[in-house]
């Protein structure tokens, strides 16, 4: 409003910040968007950008027209892209879309503030996606531009500085708001959900899928990114051991495996516990287990399920425990999350281990039941099979048998195998193509184990992971995903078969990194990954210290939830009570307000300084030019009336007179009256 | 206001004079606030919660730097140039800073604005707010409202002082459409103008110690009256226009002063002597002392009220 009267190319000027801003952004929104929109939302930044900077004015009809075909075209891009419309993807592509065409149709002042605050939407959205220490330091400097845009859109006049002097404002304070943020961030307390959020679609989605098709995790492997970091309280289990269970897959309909109905279904209640829900195994420090406590740090999944090793044991509030020996969220995990486990690994006392030994009631003799059901007829060839396979009534020797028949058989494992779209899988892929991984073999085995009615399910998860030498954590990443089998005998209760181990051993004892590298088909969707360079020493050691980074990061800021908050105040302010609260937030005010007024003192200081000495400048070359050299001892004022006492012509008196004035203006002030 | 904020020539901005509240682009900063907390609490976002908390210190912030703009601020009505009604004129505001850079500070009079900017170097800014005046007599100037949004925009603050030196306005000067009615018995009386310098005599005077003899008009002894003394023709013609309120009885107030108004300036102008008289004071000027200003401020000042209380109080006497 201040800027009525500026000319109209100053203000255009001020919508720069914000094209800077977007551009930003649009990086980090393009890996969940998809690339047309942002590509679309950069062409139309960086036109309106070069429209301000070469201060081009197009005819007015000519702009509305351009904007109106812009905004029909983009809309239909929009509807076109995202097939549902109901996940956080569309909506956040909408908002950028709009933001972007406001930025070009934007001609007056007051649209500024629109357009900044729908900018810092989109930054927060960013975080929707994307919660790396990158994503993090892209949004600060968002919200220093931010700044800039507000402090240029209310000055009134324009001081043509550099650039770089004005980002010293918004920088000040931005750094000086940094003590009241943290301590916001810390105290602020961490609620449940509200309401049910929209989630964001399948594209995003990290991990395990609650189906399984031939196919899936072959996806998966091509793909570098976190999906869980672990630290061990004591020393890591063998690597063979790391099998990180996050959902069982035991519904088999049309050549799709699925979870079943009721382990899914399980209606999230904020009450937490109720009469349905299977009550959490908990292994009591007088079992004299041993046990091996861990923090899995799950990046983002969006996906409910947590990943753990089997058995383990938690109490943390955010845990449900499902009929499977499985974890899971109440909510999907749109954030990263910290969960402590401990890892049983001795089990002492007989009565303690799980259901296996108890006699089983009516609801989970049906459930086994229905984990032993495969349609016969598919699979003509495999029914034959397993006629030589079966030893009745001893489920542990027909597994044995069935491993066994595996070894012998000239299974490939490769990443990029035939593709098998007939229904009957198990046939082609056991007897013609004998080519696969994870989940043929998992999918097969489950397929015979079944037919043999020895009751056994598919189980997703990951295996293995990197353990960084830096500091002991385990990273898993998405490219190691795996899928094993379970079976279940009376005797044992579910045990862990892996069949894969029995074609690809090297998979199991030392990782995907290690010994899929270089096979067709591995980190194709990660073309940028540090990890291709593993092998160059400086590099993989580099790349190792960012692992390290990013586990701080995501330790410390982004899995501060309830417990760790907790946890933390009652460390840091001895106890949690309001007014140490408050004292606390008091400090921190202090702690923002008091530098940033020293800052703006001293700054001013200084410039009155340059003021003062611009004066004294001035004057005295004046007075040098009528031939005045002040003596020492001798005042401004006298040497300035030694000078008039002089024959002069009446202007230069005038002009030293006056310069005499401003420098005792600027030395004896606030005096003057 | 007047209790909070009363009447005076400088005011130095302090706590209670200066008002702060969230500007409407503030608000809606705050509402995105609220949005941004909602959808870090739904989605469990550590780093949507440190957004929202970084902004919401920026907000804090900026409430104090918006604050410390206009916090200390010394602010004084200067004298003000008159104008004749129907004119425009300025308002004076000398603004005093003391320890602070102050940026963009907005002075708003009537609906008139003039914009403020410090720069480092000025310890003190002269401003004039442009109004246009309408009628004669003192500007009626509501208080002057002096705000900022500077840094962010976020916030305001702002105040309203009564510290504006009063702007006398004239009258409009207008040409008298009425002949006045002295004029025309003057015209048929015996008081024709002389050309200075002549001997004629025109008009005759009581006599006074020290007039020459010769002046004296004898005839009027011989005839056992006081002694008169012969006025020569040169001295009267320096009488001077007297313009009087009540020349024109019968019209309203502010045209009988705009043609006032108009017949001061013609004489003036014209380097004549004149005689302002209004109910309630007389103004002679003479080409050696003129007058006008005063004239014209009296005219400016002329209160109807004020100078009826003082004819009917003569009338009374």
């Amino acid at each position: 409003m201040n800027a009525v009267n500026a000319p109209p190319f100053w203000i255009a000027r001020r919508f720069l910040p914000i094209a800077a801003m977007q551009m930003l952004l649009l990086p980090g929104l393009s890996q969940s968007l998809g690339w047309p929109i942002p590509l679309l939302v950069l062409s139309v930044i960086a036109w309106r950008a070069w429209l301000i900077l070469t201060s081009t004015k197009k005819p007015k009809n000519i702009q509305k027209l351009w904007i109106n075909t812009l905004v029909v075209c983009s809309l239909l891009l929009w509807w076109w892209w995202f097939p549902s419309k109901l996940t956080l993807e569309p909506a956040v592509g909408l908002l950028l879309l709009g933001t972007a065409l406001k930025l070009a149709e934007a001609r007056h002042f007051r649209e500024i503030y629109v357009l900044i605050y729908s900018t810092i939407a989109l930054a927060a959205s960013l975080f929707l996606f994307d919660q790396s220490i990158w994503a993090s330091l892209t949004v600060v400097v968002v919200v220093i531009l931010v700044l800039l845009a507000l402090i240029e859109a209310n000055t009134s006049i324009d001081h043509n500085k550099p650039f770089i002097q004005k980002l010293i404002y918004p920088v000040v304070m931005a750094t000086a708001a940094i003590p009241l943020t943290l301590a916001w961030f810390l105290i602020f307390p961490r609620v449940a959900p509200l309401w049910a959020i929209p989630v964001v679609g399948d594209s995003v989605k990290m991990g395990m899928s609650d189906t399984l098709k031939p196919g899936d995790v072959a996806k998966l492997s091509q793909d570098a990114s976190v999906a869980f970091r672990v630290e061990f309280a004591g020393e890591p289990p063998p690597y063979d051991q790391l099998y990180w269970r996050g959902i069982t897959l035991g519904d088999f309909d049309n050549g799709i495996w699925r979870q079943h109905d009721h382990l899914r279904n399980r209606r999230p209640s904020s009450t937490g516990s109720t009469s349905s829900q299977p009550s959490k195994p908990t292994f009591k420090a007088e079992d004299a287990s041993v046990f091996n406590n861990y923090t899995v740090l799950q990046t983002a999944s969006q996906r409910p399920w947590l990943y753990h090793l089997h058995p383990s044991v938690t109490s943390d509030d955010h845990t449900i425990f499902v009929a499977d020996n499985t974890y899971k969220t109440r909510w999907p995990i749109t954030s990263d999350l910290a969960t402590q486990y401990s890892y049983v690994i001795e089990v002492a006392t007989s009565e303690a281990t799980s259901t296996s030994r108890q006699t089983l009631n009516t609801a989970e003799r049906r459930q086994l039941h229905l984990e032993s059901a495969f349609p016969m007829s598919l699979n003509p060839r495999a029914a034959m099979l397993i006629e030589q396979l079966l030893v009745p009534d001893e489920p542990l020797t027909t597994v044995q048998r069935t491993l066994d028949w595996y070894r012998g058989q000239p299974f490939v494992y490769t990443l990029q195998p035939e593709v098998i779209a007939e229904s009957n899988f198990v046939d082609r892929f056991l007897f013609d193509t004998q080519s696969g991984f994870c989940e043929h073999f998992a999918y097969s085995f489950v397929a015979l184990m079944r037919l043999m009615n020895i009751p056994s399910r598919i189980v997703g998860g990951y295996m293995g992971g990197e353990v960084n030498p830096l500091n002991g954590t385990v990273t898993v990443r998405e490219l190691d995903a795996h899928a094993w089998a379970e079976v279940w005998t009376d005797a044992t209760g579910w045990i862990r078969i892996d069949p894969t181990s029995t074609v690809a051993p090297e998979r199991i004892e030392r990782g995907s990194l290690e010994s899929l590298q270089g096979t067709a088909g591995f980190l194709n969707a990660s073309p940028l990954s540090l990890l291709h360079l593993r092998n160059w020493q400086w590099i993989n050691r580099l790349r190792l210290e960012l692992d390290v980074i990013n586990y701080r990061w995501q330790s410390s800021v982004m899995s501060y939830k309830q417990a760790q908050q907790t946890a933390f105040l009652s460390r840091l302010l001895g106890s949690i009570s309001a007014t140490r609260i408050l004292l606390f937030l008091g400090a921190a005010i202090t702690a923002t307000l008091l530098p940033l007024f020293f800052f703006l003192a001293i700054k001013y200081a200084y410039k009155r300084r340059g003021a003062k000495a611009r004066a004294h400048t001035r004057l005295t070359r004046t007075l040098k030019a009528h031939g005045v050299m002040r003596s020492p001892g001798e005042t401004m004022r006298q040497a300035v009336t030694r000078a008039i006492s002089q024959p002069l012509p009446t202007n230069s008196r005038e002009k030293l007179l006056s310069e005499l004035r401003r420098l005792e203006q600027e030395w004896y002030r606030p005096s003057a009256t | 206001m007047t209790r909070r904020i009363p009447r005076a020539s400088t005011v130095t901005l302090d706590q209670r004079r200066l008002f702060i509240f969230p500007s409407g682009a503030g608000m809606g900063f705050l509402v995105l606030l609220l949005l941004l907390l909602l959808i870090a609490i739904n989605y469990q976002n550590n780093l949507i919660y440190g957004l929202v908390f970084l902004l919401a210190t920026v907000f804090v912030i900026t409430i104090h730097l918006t604050f410390a703009n206009l916090h200390g601020l010394t602010i004084r009505g200067t004298a003000n140039e008159c104008v004749f009604s129907g004119e425009s004129g300025s308002i004076n505001f000398d603004i005093e800073t003391n320890t602070r850079a102050r940026s963009s500070i907005t002075l708003r009079l009537d609906g008139n604005a003039a914009l403020l900017d410090f720069a480092a170097s000025d310890a003190r800014v002269s401003i004039a707010v442009g109004v246009t005046t309408r009628q004669r007599g003192q500007f009626p100037a509501n208080r002057l409202l002096v705000e900022t949004r500077y840094p962010l925009g976020l916030v305001r603050c702002w105040t309203w002082l009564d510290v504006a030196a009063p702007l006398w306005v004239y009258p409009k000067s207008m040409p008298t459409t009425i002949a006045l009615q002295r004029d025309l018995t003057d015209t048929q009386g015996t008081s024709p103008r002389f050309a200075p310098g002549g001997e004629d005599i025109h008009n005759f005077r009581e006599y006074r110690h020290g007039d020459a003899l010769r002046d004296v008009h004898w005839p009027s002894v011989a005839r056992g009256g006081a002694p008169e003394i012969r006025v020569r023709g040169d001295q009267v013609s320096e009488s001077p226009d007297i313009i009087d309120f009540e020349d024109y009885p019968n019209t309203d107030i502010e045209t009988r002063l705009s043609w006032l108004c108009f017949r001061v300036l013609n004489a003036s102008a014209a380097e004549r002597r004149f005689l302002l008289k209004l109910p309630n004071r007389e103004i002679v000027s003479t080409p050696q002392q003129d007058m006008r200003p005063e004239a014209l401020m009296a005219l400016a000042q002329f209160d109807q009220s004020e100078a009826s209380e003082i004819s009917s109080a003569e009338r009374v006497t």
